[in-house]
């Protein structure tokens, strides 16, 4: 085979490839929500962690109609509110089996992974704050660690937007900001 | 630039793969990472869909307008889920089974009375009587909520759950005024025509080219806030390549865009390499 032939060949494998990454990485959406802001989400927060997820356990309900996953978190920084070090999320859907049941909305976790979360409800129990919209991935380290916002199979009526992406000391300070300004109310 | 440049078939290929093939924008709802199956569907060809009985009846405060009339929410959720059916080429169809008192979203496998559900969400903050003690979502931000139950190796759909939020926002039959529509009232047999295209294992569109389609997932101002009432020929084509009927009607049964286009396109220079070389 002739080099430019050798050329022709690798281009081709190289564009198949990356149209079939990319196909596979289109999302789409089948629950709908109203947009929060990092602001708002912050101000829906009762509390923001950077966390490790420990670990993830599905099982169904008393009544083995609903999926629920219990992930152990673990805070690696507080960011702004109180609580303990180590906690409990339970998040409707899993997988049990063969069978999957999903909220469509709703982010599932990898034990390992490392995200920020907007948490409420910390009396009743945590939840995330908006559903996906409060649970950004921690990507790279050290000066370099970014926090890039999930939006798992959520659709907006505002269309689509790039997820918001920021770096953790402008995220942090943000946060405390805001969580100052809850905390004196004009 | 030739067609047979490296540039202009890795563009091609992009443009196959991202669905840009003409006439076909639908996208499928895809299966979780990690998971045997690529998307979602049913197996059976007909779905039965129950309306919680109070759905029409007693909508929450919110939503409960002087113009509300429990008669044509009736007849705007028939409208909306038959929209999706007689297809010629598909023989799926979405059936209106009838009201349910219950409002359990979700899926037992141990029993034959499961029901896909059409349901208002139980409140702001979610607090299902079924949720273990202690387990709370945030619904607050929700305008509709999909819950689905699905064998994770084939992707076939056991059950299909859908909540709408009627304390938080507002839902209407007569929302194809555009003045309602500009204080947000959204249009209910709208939102349930689109919510059926989800049942049937169809994920939203955003782009602007789009916006015509039934699945076209904004609501925007100016737009006709009744546009979603009516299907587009992309949502007949998303329904009959998921399920085609046997003989005659679609030619294919293609797992939507970007599924087997790269691999084909590759084969194909493969096999031209090795003819003119060989």
């Amino acid at each position: 085979m002739k080099k430019k032939d050798v050329g022709t060949m690798r281009g081709a494998i190289l564009g198949c490839l990356a149209g079939w990454l990319l196909s596979l990485a289109h999302p789409a959406e089948a629950s709908m929500a109203f947009r929060l802001s990092f602001d708002q989400l912050s101000r829906r927060a009762d509390r923001v962690v950077v966390s490790r997820v420990i670990s993830a356990h599905s099982d169904w309900d008393a009544s083995h109609r609903r999926i629920f996953t219990t992930y152990e978190i673990e805070v690696e920084e507080d960011i702004a509110g109180q609580g303990p070090r180590r906690f409990s999320l339970v998040q409707p859907g899993g997988t049990v089996g063969h069978l999957t049941q999903r909220t469509f909305g709703l982010s599932a976790f990898q034990p390992g992974q490392r995200v920020l979360l907007f948490l409420g409800g910390q009396a009743r129990g945590p939840y995330v704050v908006g559903l996906s919209q409060g649970v950004f991935d921690v990507v790279g380290a050290g000066q370099r660690e970014r926090l890039v916002q999930r939006l798992d199979l959520l659709g907006f009526p505002d269309g689509k937007r790039p997820p918001l992406t920021l770096s953790r000391r402008e995220a942090t300070a943000e946060v405390r900001s805001i969580f100052r300004q809850k905390r004196s109310p004009r | 630039m030739s067609l047979r440049s490296p540039g202009a078939l890795a563009l091609a290929t992009l443009w196959l793969a991202l669905g840009a093939s003409p006439g076909q924008a639908y996208q499928r709802t895809p299966c979780k990472q990690g998971e045997k199956c690529k998307f979602l569907e049913w197996q059976a060809h007909k779905v039965q869909v129950y309306l919680n009985e109070d759905f029409c009846r007693f909508p929450p405060q919110n939503t409960a307008l002087p113009t509300w009339n429990d008669q044509v929410c009736g007849n705007a959720i028939a409208g909306g889920l038959l929209e999706w059916n007689n297809m010629g080429c598909s023989e799926m169809a979405l059936e209106l089974t009838g009201t349910t008192p219950r409002s359990d979203v979700g899926f037992d496998p141990s029993r034959r009375d499961n029901q896909n559900l059409i349901t208002w969400a139980a409140g702001a903050l979610e607090t299902s009587n079924s949720f273990p003690k202690g387990v709370t979502y945030d619904a607050s931000a929700v305008i509709a909520l999909t819950t689905a139950t699905y064998d994770a190796n084939t992707g076939r759909i056991v059950d299909m759950d859908i909540e709408l939020n009627g304390n938080d926002f507002i839902f209407d039959m007569l929302a194809c005024d555009q003045d309602l529509w500009n204080l947000g009232v959204i249009d209910l047999q709208s939102v349930i025509t689109h919510e059926s295209g989800h049942i049937l294992g169809l994920a939203d569109l955003y782009s602007s080219e789009d916006q015509d389609f039934t699945m076209y997932g904004r609501y925007e101002e100016g737009q006709d806030p009744c546009a979603k009432r009516s299907l587009s020929q992309d949502d007949i084509d998303g329904i009959c390549a998921i399920y085609p009927r046997e003989e005659g009607g679609c030619a294919s049964a293609g797992s939507g865009p970007g599924a087997a286009w790269p691999v084909l396109l590759l084969l194909t220079l493969l096999y031209r390499q090795r003819k003119t070389h060989g």
